[in-house]
């Protein structure tokens, strides 16, 4: 009797210890699991006001230098018709941005889904309060810059004739602008394949120093119009940067878009040899710099050959064809 | 066997990792020369396709330079030829044959045959217009570029030999590609068909083909080739009628003024002239 109200006594307490270690595991997870999803820990909020909510939802992420820091706590349309997106980020964070610091939707890789960027702000100002409204912007998308690369290709011919007039302070071979142009060399040639980063890198340098020439022009005493020119001639060559970027972000289904840039970019081309041949007309000397711009759009071209033939699509350089050397048309009279 | 087997396996396997997998980072390295060649000689071409002979001999002449710079026999044979040409399209002749007997000689010494050919024909026609002995020209291979078939052509033409210069127009249609330039050589051989067809006084046969002229100088843009082809259509003794052919011929003569064609201009105002007075004789 004894032994059996033992063996029922031992029983039990296994199975109390069995349920205490089943309960004591489970709060240990919920515990883990709420560390880790900071359902604990401490929050502050910043606003953003986007022109529409369409590409927003609840639980977004919201990251900051790569790591999430947050998502959107609620999504609201204010009485004025203003939609208001209300993010949740944790408080140890709060004091890396700075005010100056704006919203960016992004797309996380190639297929992967759209996610918020915070950015950094000014260093040098103080940092945000909680609560404080964010400036939002757009990536900007391929469409707007072929849309903003077509004015460029219209206006080549009026752009061309004006470099004409240039080309005194552009033939001097340690002028700043030659010195761009031979950056825009070594993109091209740097990019192969894995090392696409590095030719943005070069790419950035060149546009920053295409900057500075433009910055310069007006100590350059040159005609506002051709100043103009020269930003219009900038302008065109810097939609190659985000280009890029949206190359890198949107993928497969961007390389019929760039196709579309290339075209604009050949016949840019194409005019500008046109162009070297009117110019020769005028001045012997001012092929040479009609034909010095027909080689960077050239080099334009092969750097966006390059991004899509080693990247995206196939992985590999594209094959090198022998160059032939073009033969003049044949002198007939045909007249009959 | 098994263990035979299994090293054919390994073998192979070793063979097509090497063959797939070996990739060399050694830099591109162009010669810049050549990069400025290739640049003056498409400027050039340009330059002849829009009639602005100063420039492709300006242009050319450059190319030339580089091309001697470079020292290579192909290259420097094509650029005598290319600067020959220009000079031919200026009417400067001593020049143009100069440049000429420049790339025969080269072409011969060098084994280059289709230059060889090129600089043949292209002395024949110089030497035909001004009743000079003919050179030799070689047998036509097959294979040739489009250009060659249509100077053979146009010679052949104008030596009378009907048969040898429709073969030869045919090739050069052949040989044409679909872009740009492609499209222009097949509209010469199509309009040199046509003056055959009309020396033949096969009417329809050469309407037909002037059409098919005037139907590519719209895609690619020939001005003196639509005016050439129009002045056939205006000149064919049936096949349109006077209305469509006084058409043909004005529109014609407008080409050649705005071309600043003198000869062409008086050429088509003769014809015109005469279709007005047979069409007042016709009322």
């Amino acid at each position: 009797m004894v032994d059996s109200l033992n063996f029922v006594s031992s029983i039990k307490r296994q199975v109390g210890w069995f349920v205490i270690l089943g309960i004591g595991v489970l709060i240990l997870v919920i515990l883990i699991a709420s560390m880790r999803s900071h359902v604990f820990a401490k929050k502050f909020y910043l606003f953003v006001a986007p022109p529409s909510a369409s590409m927003f939802y609840e639980g977004q992420t919201v990251k900051f230098q790569g790591f999430g820091i947050g998502n959107i706590d609620r999504i609201s349309l204010q009485d004025e018709g203003q939609v208001r997106v209300s993010l949740r980020l944790l408080e140890r964070y709060r004091p890396m941005v700075h005010q100056g610091a704006v919203v960016q939707l992004m797309k996380e890789g190639l297929l992967g889904e759209q996610i918020l960027i915070l950015t950094q702000g000014d260093t040098s100002k103080p940092m945000l309060n909680d609560g404080a409204i964010l400036a939002y912007e757009e990536e900007a998308s391929l469409k707007q810059l072929i849309t903003s690369l077509k004015p460029g290709v219209i206006n080549a011919n009026i752009l061309l004739k004006e470099l004409a007039t240039l080309s005194l302070w552009m033939n001097d071979p340690y002028s700043d602008l030659r010195v761009s142009m031979a950056g825009l060399r070594e993109i091209s040639e740097s990019v192969q394949g894995e090392n696409v980063h590095l030719a943005m890198q070069s790419l950035t340098n060149t546009l920053q120093k295409l900057d500075a020439i433009v910055a310069d022009l007006d100590e350059q005493k040159l005609p506002m119009q051709l100043a103009d020119t020269l930003r219009r001639g900038t302008s065109i060559l810097k939609n190659i940067e985000p280009l890029s970027k949206a190359l890198a972000s949107d993928g497969v289904e961007t390389i019929q878009r760039s196709n579309d840039l290339l075209k604009h970019v050949n016949e840019l081309s194409a005019s500008m040899t046109v162009i070297t041949t009117d110019l020769s007309e005028v001045s012997p000397e001012l092929t040479a710099v009609a034909r010095d711009s027909r080689a960077t759009l050239k080099e334009m071209r092969a750097l966006l050959l390059k991004l899509q033939n080693t990247w995206l699509v196939a992985g590999s350089s594209p094959k090198k064809k022998p160059k032939k050397l073009e033969t003049a048309p044949p002198v007939l009279n045909l007249q009959p | 066997m098994t263990r035979r087997f299994i090293t054919i396996v390994l073998f192979v396997t070793w063979l097509s990792a090497c063959a797939s997998g070996h990739k060399t980072n050694m830099p591109t390295i162009e010669n810049p020369y050549l990069q400025h060649l290739h640049d003056f000689t498409h400027v050039g071409v340009e330059a002849m396709q829009q009639e602005k002979w100063p420039v492709a001999i300006q242009v050319f002449e450059k190319a030339l330079n580089m091309a001697k710079l470079i020292n290579e026999p192909a290259t420097l044979i094509r650029s005598w030829y290319n600067v020959s040409m220009a000079y031919k399209a200026a009417s400067k002749m001593q020049k143009a044959e100069a440049s000429l007997q420049q790339t025969l000689s080269l072409a011969q010494l060098h084994h280059v045959l289709a230059d060889e050919i090129r600089a043949k024909l292209q002395l024949n026609l110089i030497h035909f217009a001004q009743d000079r002995q003919f050179e030799e020209v070689p047998a036509l291979p097959t294979g040739l570029a489009a250009d060659i078939y249509l100077m053979a052509g146009k010679l052949a033409y104008l030596q009378h030999h009907e048969q040898h210069s429709k073969q030869r127009y045919a090739l050069a249609i052949r040989a044409s590609g679909e872009d740009r330039v492609g499209l222009s050589s097949q509209a010469k051989a199509l309009l040199g068909l046509a003056q055959l067809a009309k020396r033949e006084t096969d009417a329809q046969l050469a309407k037909n083909y002037a059409l098919k002229v005037l139907r590519i100088c719209h895609q690619i843009g020939e001005p003196r080739l639509s005016a050439h082809a129009s002045l056939l259509l205006a000149g064919l003794p049936h096949g349109l009628s006077q209305q469509e052919a006084l058409d043909y011929a004005r529109r014609a003569k407008n080409i050649y003024v705005l071309l600043h064609d003198k000869y062409g201009q008086k050429k088509a105002e003769m014809l015109l002239q005469k279709l007005i007075k047979s069409s007042q004789i016709f009322r």
